[in-house]
């Protein structure tokens, strides 16, 4: 079972040296014209991409990326179904070929692996007990109530929370989703943050017990847009991804596949949304 | 939903999570007997490389936490250009850092045999392998096999946290169903239970067993 991975990168860069011109494709390109299939890696993030009964690609980011390969004339897939958290080691370490985890074009990401162009805008929203007892809307509630916030680790909201200046004392980190549910319902939290989709899928499970507030009580700057991530090396599957994105983005076939997950034409990113400019954030 | 429609609909699910984590116990234990043996026996090397490589192996594996080293077969080594399945790195990981413990347990009962059995396979001009063989490694069993069993139970345990490099284990399909249904008590509840299960009535009487017969093979009485 042993696979030795040949050191492509320095290849490719000796290669990209030596013929700057010749059009040799990415590893990733390589592998699909040689009929592998892609491996879509996610953790489970429900609506946003998670696993199915037989590990199915489930969730609208998982479908709209089902979509835009499509387009590209691929349609053979495997999944992977990981924990958030590792969800860029892993794509590092060539475990899958693209993150469709509904990951957010942010600075520290971009540093690591690349992302498509954006595939949506979204919002966090700060999820409360029923009532909202101690007044929670945004990060400067949590700070003068000394309220204990929750979310998850790796998640934005870690950073967002760092920069309107929540003390470390007040952050819990849990893995993810689940735990951040769990952390809630066990009281050991006041608050939890996390995205608008998030909050509400678990408001919705838990019939009652909490409320989720108004995303648009936080700053603007806290809102996200969600790319598709990929290794740095493979750049011709990224430009051929793109076109194929531009091309179905917020057309029926996108509309459709991402309808019964709650995406509506409000999460398209905007015409003016750019990768590059979410990496400088 | 009862527990009786919970169970109707999810056992299978959990079944074949429960098969993988079988596998990875079946793999490191094998894995962690051999290192054990391989290890505890360099310790006791007359050749000094011998048991430095020994020292070095067992205070790497038992001195950091498995867990980490479970990140770093499964993230770290694919860097390095060498990538295993998520189930090898599994396997690889708890076989290493087990046979870390292993390793001492087997060296510690090797010294356990009486200086006296040394001496007569010596006066009887046994080979120092043939010693070993024949006359120091079966009366090792006796005294290695309880703190063995613990280490063994201690293992399927252990195998829980592969969930985490996404190996669909018990706890992955327990951790799954929980992420899409929210029934915890429920999910990790019979988790807890299969786990049980097969220490209890699976690892257990079979560890015992293995005891009762290296006793036999002694000519004791296995109760004594």
């Amino acid at each position: 079972m042993l696979k030795i991975v040949k050191t492509t990168t320095l290849a490719a860069i000796g290669g990209a040296m030596l013929f700057a011109s010749s059009a040799t494709a990415d590893p990733l390109s390589d592998r699909l014209n040689a009929g592998d299939p892609i491996r879509l890696g996610f953790a489970t993030a429900i609506p946003w991409a998670y696993p199915g009964d037989a590990g199915e690609p489930l969730g609208f980011v998982n479908a709209l990326t089902l979509v835009v390969l499509e387009e590209m004339g691929i349609t053979n897939y495997e999944t992977s179904v990981n924990e958030w958290s590792g969800l860029i080691p892993g794509l590092q370490a060539n475990r899958y070929d693209i993150i469709t985890g509904g990951m957010y074009i942010l600075k520290s990401r971009c540093e690591n692996i690349n992302f498509s162009d954006p595939i949506g805008l979204f919002g966090d929203a700060f999820l409360v007990p029923a009532g909202n007892p101690m007044n929670i809307h945004t990060y400067q509630d949590i700070i003068t109530t000394g309220a204990t916030l929750v979310t998850g680790a790796g998640f934005n909201t870690v950073e967002a929370a760092k920069k309107e200046g929540v003390p470390d004392s007040q952050m819990m980190l849990v893995a993810g989703e689940v735990e951040i549910l769990a952390a809630m319902r066990a009281g050991r939290a006041d608050a939890a943050i996390q995205t608008f989709f998030g909050a509400m899928e678990h408001m919705e499970k838990t019939d009652g017990q909490f409320d989720v507030t108004d995303p648009a009580d936080l700053p603007v700057w806290t809102q996200n847009w969600v790319g598709i991530g990929m290794r740095h090396e493979d750049t011709d599957f990224l430009a051929a991804f793109n076109v194929a994105l531009a091309a179905v983005i917020g057309g029926d076939a996108w509309m459709e596949a991402t309808a019964p997950y709650g995406y509506t034409e409000f999460q398209l990113p905007g015409a003016d949304a750019s990768t590059e400019f979410a990496c400088t954030r | 939903m009862s527990y009786f429609e919970f169970i109707a609909t999810y056992l299978p699910k959990l079944l074949q999570g429960t098969i993988n984590t079988v596998l990875v116990l079946l793999g490191s234990a094998a894995l962690a007997i051999t290192l054990s043996v391989v290890f505890g026996l360099m310790r006791l090397s007359k050749v000094r490389t011998n048991r430095v490589l020994a020292t070095i192996y067992i205070e790497f594996f038992r001195g950091t936490s498995l867990l980490v080293q479970l990140y770093w077969v499964y993230y770290v080594l694919p860097l390095m250009g060498v990538s295993f399945t998520a189930i090898t790195s599994a396997i690889l990981a708890l076989g290493l850092n087990f046979g870390a413990y292993g390793a001492e347990i087997f060296r510690g009962a090797i010294i356990a045999v009486p200086k006296a059995q040394w001496e007569a396979a010596l006066a009887l001009n046994m080979s120092p392998w043939l010693r070993m063989r024949r006359i120091i490694i079966p009366q090792t069993y006796l005294i290695l096999l309880p703190s063995a069993a613990n280490l063994t139970i201690e293992l399927l345990k252990a195998t829980a946290l592969v969930a985490l490099i996404s190996v669909v284990d018990l706890m992955f399909v327990a951790k799954q169903i929980n992420a899409t249904t929210w029934m915890s008590a429920q999910a990790f509840g019979t988790a807890l239970l299969l786990y049980y299960a097969m220490s209890r009535f699976v690892l257990t009487p079979f560890l015992r067993w293995l005891e009762v017969l290296a006793a036999r093979k002694m000519g004791m009485d296995p109760r004594s």
